[in-house]
């Protein structure tokens, strides 16, 4: 057991972090609320522009292989590289999902076509997907998904409802679950389906809501798409997306953000002599070392990809640790802040863009149901 | 980075597992009387050269782990302190118990000790106060350990190293003695609401406990990892201060959760769970606790800049 960072990682850590602090306009503030990226909003337009950028010098897919646009990059790096950007509020938008696990998922299902088709355009961050899983009677119970896909001749009909579908306005196709085997249920005779976005018979109509968010209901009506926008096996979806989930491992490094503007409220706090009230230092110290616990459990998790074993539950212990330690220090910048309260303010940013990370990558439960049984071995319900 | 164990690390604790083994005891009485300093066991770990692998060509993260392995056994010594703070002050004086000027307060294994490490951050000053110069009163041994009130009457022997690094490194220690005992506390509560049964199936079954089990063991790993990683970079003093806050408030957490899914069987002196609870109290609460670690944590990160 040891921690040094590998040589490689390192570099590519302080190269990224001068390439941000260069490029990062003086406008993207560390109080930026990540979860903002409205159709047309000057947000969204930039992480769209900033990914192209990110993608010619290399840092938007540098864990891909050679002939999709990347370098196979180890995931010490792509754990650096997840950092830096998480820490200064993810530029790259909701382009992080299609490089992170849409990306290889074509890669391991794709066909020759598919690939051909999309991973060089993904790569050089010119197109975006939206994730089609949440559907009103499906949340943490994924499987009771009932949106329908029928096999007529070489198309598929499909009809019915998402919900939740994060991104949908500013997205050029959807990664879409759906049931192709009419009358089955729960996992089985689920497939996975690449949609564009701009087809007659789909609506996604915005779900105003407390964080800023882009989420959207989306309705199928009489959508028809070729059987070739079908990725992996009829009636087998479940597994293709099941997979694809793992490649994931942390997502976002919520941890890093924290620590970033706790960085920040400390400046703040000093500028305006407020750093020796009581209670100040212990609530801020004690969130710092959340998030450096968080960042420890996560190492297991990168250590177990960089020896390409397959994912555990450790990476539940991490996801809970970092979504914690996000919460513990957002809250501690949302009491210590006297403008918490204020439209735009550091706190009313960051505790807005922390507030669904209990739901959004499964809820709290689902993760600790797995660790029970998993990790601790506790035979039970979910 | 590897975050297993690697060959040596493996043997190293192999072999302080089997030490350890022999010295497990059946006589279920022992359960009964007070705590005592396990001088014996103290002895045979160092002579087998276990306690001063930091001196002796291995890492802080060596002593970590052997720390929290022995901190998991029912009986006590100072084995953080002795593997980790101590290798650092080349001095002769064993046991040593260390003493944070200013705070005062009740020390483990105060009673048995032949001189106080007396760490005066303000001034950064470390000194070594004679047992014969200091007042020493024994305070009982309810919670897990020997414990005596200690107060210094001089300054003592300066020591060439910095506070701050001692102060590291006793964090550090606390960490793994913390990280050891609510270990086994923990695992002993795992298996237990497995095997206890009520309304014809185990408790562990039931959501409730399934999911605060979860919830301990998230606790737990973030602590141990935590400590490993400030190990390794010992004696950064951030890190091991981040250690010593979350490891202190999980103490708190296991303590509560392992009695609380133990049911009365718990309380009781014949069932060995209080060996380790009661001992995270007195852990939880070195130096001040969560609180005072966290304050450290902002200082050494605000100083790091
Ligand atoms: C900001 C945000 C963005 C999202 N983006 C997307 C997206 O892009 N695409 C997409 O498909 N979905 C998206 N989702 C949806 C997300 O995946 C769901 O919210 C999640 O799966 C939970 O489902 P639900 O909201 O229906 O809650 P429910 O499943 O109804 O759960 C409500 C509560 O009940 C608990 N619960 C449920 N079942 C159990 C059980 N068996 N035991 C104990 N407790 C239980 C849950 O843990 C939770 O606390 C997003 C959600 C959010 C908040």
């Amino acid at each position: 057991m040891e921690f040094d960072w590998p040589e490689e990682a390192l570099a590519f850590r302080k190269e990224v972090s001068a390439f941000l602090d260069h490029e990062l306009p003086a406008w993207w503030d560390i109080g930026v609320n990540t979860l903002t990226a409205e159709a047309g909003s000057p947000h969204h337009e930039f992480c769209r522009e900033f990914c192209a950028k990110l993608a010619q010098h290399g840092y938007l897919t540098p864990h891909w292989p050679a002939e999709y646009g990347g370098r196979e990059a180890g995931a010490w790096e792509l754990f650096a590289l997840t950092e830096v950007l998480s820490a200064c509020g993810d530029p790259r938008g909701q382009q992080y999902m299609n490089v992170n696990w849409i990306g290889p998922a074509i890669m391991r299902y794709g066909t020759p076509e598919q690939k051909r088709h999309f991973l060089p355009k993904m790569s050089r961050g010119e197109i975006q997907f939206c994730q089609g899983f949440s559907e009103p009677d499906a949340g943490s119970d994924l499987a009771a998904l009932r949106t329908t896909a029928i096999r007529d001749n070489d198309e598929y009909v499909v009809n019915g409802q998402k919900v939740w579908t994060s991104y949908a306005l500013t997205a050029d196709f959807c990664f879409l679950l759906v049931r192709t085997s009419p009358g089955s249920r729960g996992p089985t005779g689920i497939s996975v389906l690449l949609v564009p976005m701009n087809l007659p018979g789909l609506i996604a109509r915005p779900i105003p809501n407390i964080m800023d968010h882009g989420f959207c209901e989306l309705f199928f009506d009489e959508l028809r798409v070729p059987v070739s926008s079908r990725l992996g096996p009829e009636d087998d979806g479940w597994a293709v997306a099941m997979d694809a989930l793992t490649f994931e491992r942390i997502g976002m490094a919520r941890f890093a953000r924290a620590l970033r503007l706790l960085d920040e409220l400390i400046g703040r706090l000093r500028r305006s002599g407020e750093m020796s009230r009581p209670g100040t230092a212990e609530r801020i110290g004690r969130a710092i070392a959340a998030c450096h616990a968080a960042r420890a459990v996560a190492y297991r998790v990168i250590d177990a990809r960089a020896r390409s074993l397959p994912p555990g539950p450790e990476g539940n212990v991490a996801r809970l640790a970092s979504n914690w330690a996000e919460q513990f220090a957002v809250d501690a910048i949302f009491e210590l802040s006297r403008d918490a309260v204020e439209t735009g303010s550091l706190a009313d940013g960051a505790l807005r863009s922390a507030l669904p990370s209990g739901h959004a990558t499964g809820s709290v439960e689902v993760n600790l149901g797995i660790i029970a049984k998993r990790l601790l071995g506790l035979k039970g319900e979910a | 980075m590897d975050t297993a164990l690697d060959g040596t690390q493996e043997a190293i604790l192999g072999a302080v597992g089997n030490l350890l083994a022999k010295h497990r005891s059946v006589d279920g009485s022992v359960l009964k009387r007070d705590p005592e300093y396990a001088c014996d066991l103290e002895r045979e770990l160092a002579e087998a050269g276990f306690l001063d692998v930091v001196t002796s060509g291995g890492s802080y993260l060596d002593a970590v782990l052997i720390a929290e392995l022995v901190a998991r056994e029912l009986p006590v010594l100072p084995i953080g302190w002795r593997t980790i703070l101590w290798p650092a002050l080349h001095c002769e004086v064993w046991p040593l118990v260390p003493w944070k000027a200013g705070t005062g307060g009740p020390v483990r294994f105060g009673d048995s000790a032949r001189g106080v490490l007396v760490i005066d951050e303000e001034r950064d000053t470390v000194a070594i106060v004679d047992i014969g110069d200091c007042e020493v009163r024994s305070a009982g041994a309810a919670w897990g350990y020997p414990i005596a009130e200690l107060r210094p009457r001089v300054e003592g022997r300066s020591l060439a190293i910095a506070a701050a690094d001692c102060m590291a490194l006793w964090r550090l220690s606390l960490a793994a003695e913390i990280v050891g005992a609510a270990g086994a506390a923990f695992d002993h509560t795992v298996q237990y609401i497995k095997d206890r049964k009520q309304f014809g199936r185990p408790i562990g079954g039931n959501q409730a406990i399934r999911h605060r089990a979860a919830r301990l063991a998230v606790e737990v790993e973030k602590a141990r990892y935590l400590t490993y990683e400030a190990a390794w970079r010992a004696p950064d003093p951030e890190m091991a201060a981040a250690a010593a806050t979350v490891a202190a408030s999980m103490a708190e957490f296991v303590f509560q959760e392992a009695h609380q899914m133990h049911g009365a069987i718990g309380y009781t002196r014949e069932f060995p769970l209080h060996r380790w609870t009661m001992r995270l109290r007195v852990l939880g609460k070195e130096l001040g606790g969560a609180v005072a670690h966290g304050i450290a944590v902002t200082g050494a990160h605000a100083a790091a800049g």
